[in-house]
């Protein structure tokens, strides 16, 4: 009795300590957070933590000499490649470790070790995928690429650098929240990240969700409301160039999809996400104001913070070169040097197939493959949860790729034995070094370089832009694209039968290109590459022709542009689509004598058709059009029966030309038959009863579009004070200002080559420091929403003085 | 003298050690100077609160950015009753009880376990 009396304080002391010392749940460790010694305090800056610095570092040969910019974009000047990408790597950890490990534990599908269980159905979806496997295999067939191998181990070399070196104290707050510190770096981890970016941009698929439809209405319908090729559309290669090659043959078989299920196939694979795309343009210097040719590009991502580019300037005396890099990736992704310029969108072809497997018993130890039982490949897969407990799951692989779908029911196969669905992924593709294409376009001199650096990029698939101070402009869809028959793909495919089997790759010289175009511009959007005289099958469905038909027609019309010109093209806001339709809509609203649409039919109908942030009518036609379409093809294409939509490009043309579609009867009201002004003045009636219900009667500042939509920039880890929400600014989907609710410009440059010097302006929506506690972390949010751009620093050397550098920070080796 | 003792070793301690520092040497302290638990629980309570939000305001105040809002968002989320109470006082709140707590138990257990030994 004693003892307690006089030591429970003690022990209750020691317990806090130990309790508080330790995330508990979803808690974080609140005494070591909240403490102002170590916690999340540590992690304000103020103008004392941006001044000059001298580090000696081990790992580098010479002096290093990082000239910080008064937005902290830091300009590297190195003596040579590898103390290049050494400080490559140690900035960038210094700014974004916390991100750049994120992001290879979300490709890894190792999040249940930061999060614990609530991430394991997107860590086993990940796993599912094989990304860390096929990581791992690129990793290691790097190192016999002698110049891959050397950047990789000196970026990774500076990046460990910074890891080693790290206290507590000056960890990113993400750190300290989720309780865990970062682990060593290595180039398996670059390649994680790089997989990340295939998952993002290759990522879906539709094959599933089209085959439930040819299951339920046929072939015929198949064709009829999901063709090959959409009605408005405007190729990425200008309709008319020619193909100077002779195709390799493909041989189409008779049988083009696996046999019909008795049920519709739930498989939640997420469709190609449509926000997820990109612009680029170049013009030719006969459309410019200097006679060059000036480029831009802005790719469409996740709107994240931290943000998914960091800007920076590479340069030792191979290479000079400025741009934004990814997290976690050496080289420059986009950006331009001396003489040349380039970009990427995404390319969008179909390159993820799934092919329905029959095994030969439960333990699916074989499979059928021309008409032989093929032994599998199993693998076993450990997550580990944050409170240490481990959950296992069984990986199968068959030659097409791995099975990412078991059925659990009989199938119609064998009444005794599974069947599964086995994904063939361009992302899986273990040759080749997509760094090396970064490599040789940052060193870039002219069109042959650009053409020679194309050949070594696999995935994903990117609208390759080029423009230089030579004159000339260019665009390529570069990437392995697989070698099919029309239409293979679209269906789930036969897994047994070897004439389903990817025929092999388009060859890379045949990819389609185009070269100084007599339009005098090149540009892309996601649309199509080509007009259907290519030979070669891409896919069927692509992103909405809209943003690529209005960029192509104010690059038509424009003459001696500028970068403020193409600068107002990045924030276009016309609306393209309520274009093509209104016509047609409007004189439907006409017909009813309903007064609780009439503020807002002649709201429509005074609407200018751009997205503006101030524009009721922008968010009337964004939430009727969603809504009508739903009203016209959710009866018999239900969503959550996996069944798909036909696009807005046919439902359109249904609109307009086929006003007596069976698909216009709501099927779910049997006494009644509904016609076009029924759909099309009910969904209208919907759209503004449930705005009202949301934002009250109709003014402009509870209506307008940028009120409605409402974009934010949410934190990668959703923390919610992390993120910023309610931006004002205009542009929705398939608007060239491609903003939507969460989605848009992750990056905007337009640059002026020049054969002196270039100029380039650009900006991101969130600011070089991943630490929240920096006011670099959003500084350029407000900036980009109201679409400006800053005025890049490319320096010509390190000697070169700009009011602008505000900071150095040298590196010297460690003796 | 006590609480003066606690705040000043206690912050240079605090300063190069880990967070939980300031408990053993409220603990010290008190096992040396404190006459009753009580009066060692509230002096080392209140030095240790004294020095904790007198940093975390000295912090505050020099920063660029206001992360003690952002903190306090993270765990209201921006909703529901905890979002009424001012950002700065539920994310000093929590401190005060974190510090009062470690810093409280500490300093009366360095008197309770003086009587036992002595």
């Amino acid at each position: 009795m004693r003892f307690i009396k006089h030591f429970w304080s003690y022990l209750v002391m020691v317990g806090l300590i130990f309790l508080l010392h330790k995330p508990m749940g979803i808690l974080p460790p609140l005494g070591r957070l909240f403490s102002p010694f170590e916690g999340f305090l540590q992690n304000t800056t103020n103008k004392s933590t941006l001044s000059d610095q001298t580090l000696d570092l081990k790992g580098v040969k010479e002096e290093v000499k990082v000239i910080y910019d008064n937005n902290q974009v830091p300009h590297i000047f190195a003596n040579n490649e590898d103390d290049l990408y050494f400080a490559q790597g140690y900035v960038m950890a210094k700014d974004r470790i916390w991100q750049m490990e994120f992001y290879t534990m979300v490709a890894a599908g190792r999040l249940t070790e930061i999060v614990g269980e609530r991430a394991l159905e997107y860590d086993r979806y990940n796993r599912r995928l094989g990304m860390a496997r096929a990581a791992a295999k690129i990793a290691e067939n790097l190192k016999t690429d002698p110049v891959s191998s050397k950047i990789l181990e000196a970026y990774t070399n500076g990046v460990n650098s910074y890891i080693a070196q790290i206290d507590y104290k000056n960890l990113p707050v993400e750190y300290k929240i989720l309780g865990y510190s970062p682990t060593q770096w290595t180039p398996y981890k670059t390649i994680l990240m790089l997989m990340n970016m295939r998952n993002t941009l290759n990522g879906g698929s539709d094959d599933f969700r089209v085959s439930n439809v040819v299951d339920t209405y046929g072939f015929e319908t198949v064709k009829d409301l999901f063709p090959n090729y959409p009605v408005e559309e405007s190729p990425i290669i200008p309709v008319g160039t020619p193909w100077n090659f002779s195709p390799l043959p493909v041989k189409t078989p008779t049988k083009i999809m696996a046999s019909k299920n008795d049920d519709k196939l739930m498989v939640r694979i997420p469709s190609p996400a449509p926000e997820i795309g990109s612009n680029n343009w170049a013009v030719g210097g006969a459309k410019s104001a200097t006679g060059l040719p000036i480029l831009s590009n802005d790719p469409h991502l996740g709107l994240t913070l931290p943000s998914i580019w960091y800007q920076m300037q590479l340069s030792c005396p191979t290479v000079n070169v400025y741009g934004v890099a990814l997290p976690g990736c050496p080289g420059i992704v986009i950006g331009y040097n001396k003489d040349i310029a380039w970009g990427v969108t995404n390319v969008g072809s179909d390159v993820m197939d799934f092919y329905k497997i029959r095994f030969n018993n439960q333990e699916k130890t074989h499979y059928m493959y021309n008409n032989k039982w093929t032994p599998t490949t199993k693998y076993t897969e450990e997550f580990r949860l944050k409170s240490g407990k481990i959950i296992k799951d069984t990986l199968i692989y068959t030659h097409h790729g791995p099975v990412v779908y078991n059925e659990s029911k009989e199938s119609n196969f064998n009444k005794n034995a599974p069947a599964g669905h086995a994904m063939r992924w361009v992302a899986l593709e273990t040759s080749g070094s997509d760094l090396m294409i970064f490599y040789y376009l940052n060193r870039a001199k002219n069109y042959d370089d650009y053409r020679k650096a194309l050949t070594f990029y696999t995935a994903p698939a990117q609208n390759f832009i080029f423009a230089s101070n030579q004159n000339d402009i260019a665009i390529t869809p570069n990437g392995k694209l697989p070698l099919k028959w029309k239409e293979q793909g679209k269906y789930i495919l036969d897994g047994s039968m070897p004439e389903h089997d990817w025929q092999g790759w388009i060859p890379a010289e045949q990819n389609p290109t185009v070269k100084n175009p007599p339009r005098g511009f090149v540009s892309s959007a996601n649309q199509f590459s080509t007009d259907p005289s290519y030979p070669y099958y891409l896919g069927w469905k692509f992103a909405a022709p809209n943003r690529a038909v209005r960029i192509n027609e104010r690059l038509a019309a424009m003459k001696n542009a500028n970068a403020d010109s193409l600068r107002s093209i990045l924030n276009d806001n016309y609306n393209v689509a309520a274009r093509r339709i209104l016509p047609t809509l409007l004189p439907i609203l006409e017909t009813s004598k309903d007064a609780s649409i009439s503020q807002a039919r002649e709201i429509m109908k005074k609407w200018d058709l751009m997205n503006n942030p101030d524009a009721v009518g922008a968010t009337i036609y964004e939430r009727w059009v969603r809504e009508l379409e739903n009203w016209i093809w959710e009866d018999e294409f239900p969503v959550d029966q996996f069944m798909l939509h036909p696009t807005e490009d046919r439902t359109f043309e249904m609109i307009k030309k086929q006003s007596t579609a069976k698909w216009f009867d709501n099927k779910n009201t049997k006494d009644k038959v509904e016609t076009i002004n029924d759909i099309v003045l009910g969904s209208f009636k919907a759209t503004i009863d449930s705005l009202t219900l949301h934002n009250g009667p109709i003014t402009p500042e509870t209506w307008g579009w940028a009120k409605v939509k409402n974009t934010s920039i949410a934190h990668l880890g959703k923390i919610p004070g992390f993120s910023r929400t309610g931006i004002i600014n205009g542009g929705g989907r398939g608007i060239v200002n491609a903003t939507s609710e969460t989605h848009g410009p992750s990056w905007r440059m337009v640059i002026e080559l020049d054969k002196e010097w270039p100029r380039g302006y650009g900006l991101y929506p969130g600011g070089q420091s991943g630490n929240v506690g920096s006011k670099y972390y959003d500084n350029m949010v407000d900036k980009w929403a109201a679409g400006k751009l800053d005025t890049l620093v490319f320096m010509k050397n390190k000697n070169e003085k700009s009011p602008k550098l505000t900071r150095t920070m040298t590196i010297k080796p460690k003796k | 003298m006590l609480y003066l003792l606690i705040l000043i070793i206690g912050g240079l301690a605090s300063y190069f050690g880990p967070w939980w520092i300031i408990a053993p040497v409220a603990f010290i302290l008190c096992w040396w100077k404190a006459k009753t638990p009580k009066e060692g629980f509230l002096i080392s309570a209140a030095a240790t609160v004294s020095l904790w939000i007198g940093y975390a305001t000295f912090l505050n105040a020099t920063a660029d950015v206001n992360l003690i809002d952002k903190i306090a968002e993270m765990f209201t989320g921006g909703v529901g009753f905890l979002s009424k109470i001012p950002k700065i006082g539920l994310v000093f709140g929590i401190m005060t009880i974190i510090a009062t707590a470690i810093g409280g138990f500490a300093g009366m257990s360095g008197v309770q376990m003086r009587r036992y030994f002595k």
